[in-house]
């Protein structure tokens, strides 16, 4: 077992902030030639007419939760030195509303509105000096949010952990509910871009 | 049915493959914790040439060099550490080393009141893939009788043992400790006090350590976003 590379001290923190670089720059053009440049394809998500933004992200996540899982399994990563965020319940959910709000006004997610500024759209770094306002101002307000911030604390849990259920049941569990989103959102896009035209 | 795999859409493929590949993850089982792996004769080797030991002579000038590409584990427990504990040296239980903050590649010595603990623990760590993990040879009795508490050479001592000895002198006052008389028959044979072997205050060297400074060099950014 020798990975994650970076636990087992195959390089350190300088060669780990160029490999994060690289990752980050076939992240941003994976993003770009999947359409999520464009604000009018993202915001579509939240109008229901255009589930790729689901569709993407959720085969990504199927198929980075596989390959871990079947690399562990074949010994190769050991899934207990792979970071976990860990779980604040409420904050993160006030966060994760938060930021759908400013994703269907904006029409990008941070990332995205990086992409899009890649490719020299005015919207996305109008967008993006809004996310940098946004930090700092957060950043002045830490003081006060700091108790909620972390409040609800469930440390690193897992869903195996949560629901005492096998990784491998999880694993299954959690393809069958992508299979079957990958089949609602289509039959929702039809449904949805039909009632549009 | 090849016909029928033909008639899928590229999709609809890759879906049938995602739910074979969740079915059969039912049956595994992901590794979710250290898996000890051991070359025996590897280590076999290493034990007879004694590649794995530091002596307490090179921990001291290591610490008198101010050097910081090392980690020094005091396995002992709490009241033992209290009573004294080597410069530069971090306490950490054996049962707390795999989840102390240590990088594989980093120079680990290990260290306990003798060899035993540090020797079990050594070979814990092999297992779990540190690849420079020693022992301090002789514990800290070692670290006492050849680096606190030096015996003095006898009066026939050639020119070159007595300058060692005085580099080990010197070496033994930074750290607070008394160089020992030999004896012979019970009587010294060079005109120095006896001493009672108290341990001594830990000296911290000058221009940081190597535990507090790798320590601080290692300090990284936090992980995640």
């Amino acid at each position: 077992m020798n990975a994650p590379f970076y636990k087992f001290g195959f390089f350190g923190d300088e060669v780990s902030l160029v490999i994060a670089f690289v990752i980050g720059l076939g992240f941003g053009i994976c993003l770009e030639q999947a359409g999520f440049g464009s604000a009018r394809k993202l915001a579509a998500q939240f109008y229901l007419t255009d589930m790729a933004v689901f569709k993407v992200m959720f085969t990504a996540i199927i198929t980075a939760m596989l390959g871990v899982f079947y690399l562990s399994w074949m010994g190769v990563v050991d899934v207990s030195l792979v970071y976990l965020t860990p779980t604040y319940l409420v904050p993160q959910v006030v966060g994760g509303l938060l930021l759908g709000v400013g994703f269907v006004i904006g029409g990008y997610c941070p990332g995205t509105s990086v992409v899009a500024m890649a490719t020299g759209k005015m919207d996305a770094i109008v967008f993006l000096l809004g996310v940098t306002a946004g930090i700092f101002g957060f950043g002045e307000l830490y003081p006060l949010l700091k108790d909620f911030s972390v409040s609800t604390a469930m440390g690193q849990v897992t869903l195996p952990e949560f629901f005492h259920f096998s990784y491998g049941l999880v694993v299954f569990l959690v393809v069958l509910m992508a299979l079957g989103g990958f089949a609602g959102a289509t039959w929702v896009e039809q449904r949805f871009r039909k009632v549009e035209s | 049915m090849k016909n029928r795999w033909h008639l899928l859409s590229l999709n609809q493929k890759l879906g049938v493959v995602a739910f074979l590949l969740g079915a059969v993850a039912v049956f595994g089982t992901p590794q979710t914790g250290p898996v000890s792996r051991v070359d025996g004769r590897e280590l076999a080797r290493i034990v007879e040439t004694g590649a794995s030991r530091v002596s307490p002579g090179e921990l001291a000038a290591w610490i008198l060099e101010g050097r910081a590409d090392y980690r020094l584990l005091d396995l002992r427990d709490e009241a033992a550490i209290a009573a004294y504990t080597i410069p530069t040296a971090e306490p950490v239980r054996v049962t707390e080393l795999l989840h102390h903050d240590l990088a594989r590649n980093e120079k680990i010595v290990l260290y306990g009141e003798d060899e035993t603990q540090a020797a079990k623990a050594w070979f814990v760590m092999r297992s779990q893939g540190f690849r420079s993990v020693s022992i301090l040879q002789g514990g800290l009795a070692g670290w006492k009788n050849e680096v606190l508490f030096p015996v003095s050479p006898g009066p026939d001592a050639d020119e070159a043992t007595r300058l060692a000895f005085d580099r080990r002198m010197r070496v033994s006052t930074f750290f607070g400790g008394r160089p020992r008389a030999a004896m012979e028959g019970g009587a010294p044979m060079v005109s120095l006090d006896v001493p009672d072997m108290a341990m001594p205050e830990v000296v911290a060297p000058t221009g940081g350590g190597g535990g507090t400074k790798a320590a601080s060099r290692r300090k990284k950014a936090r992980e995640g976003c």
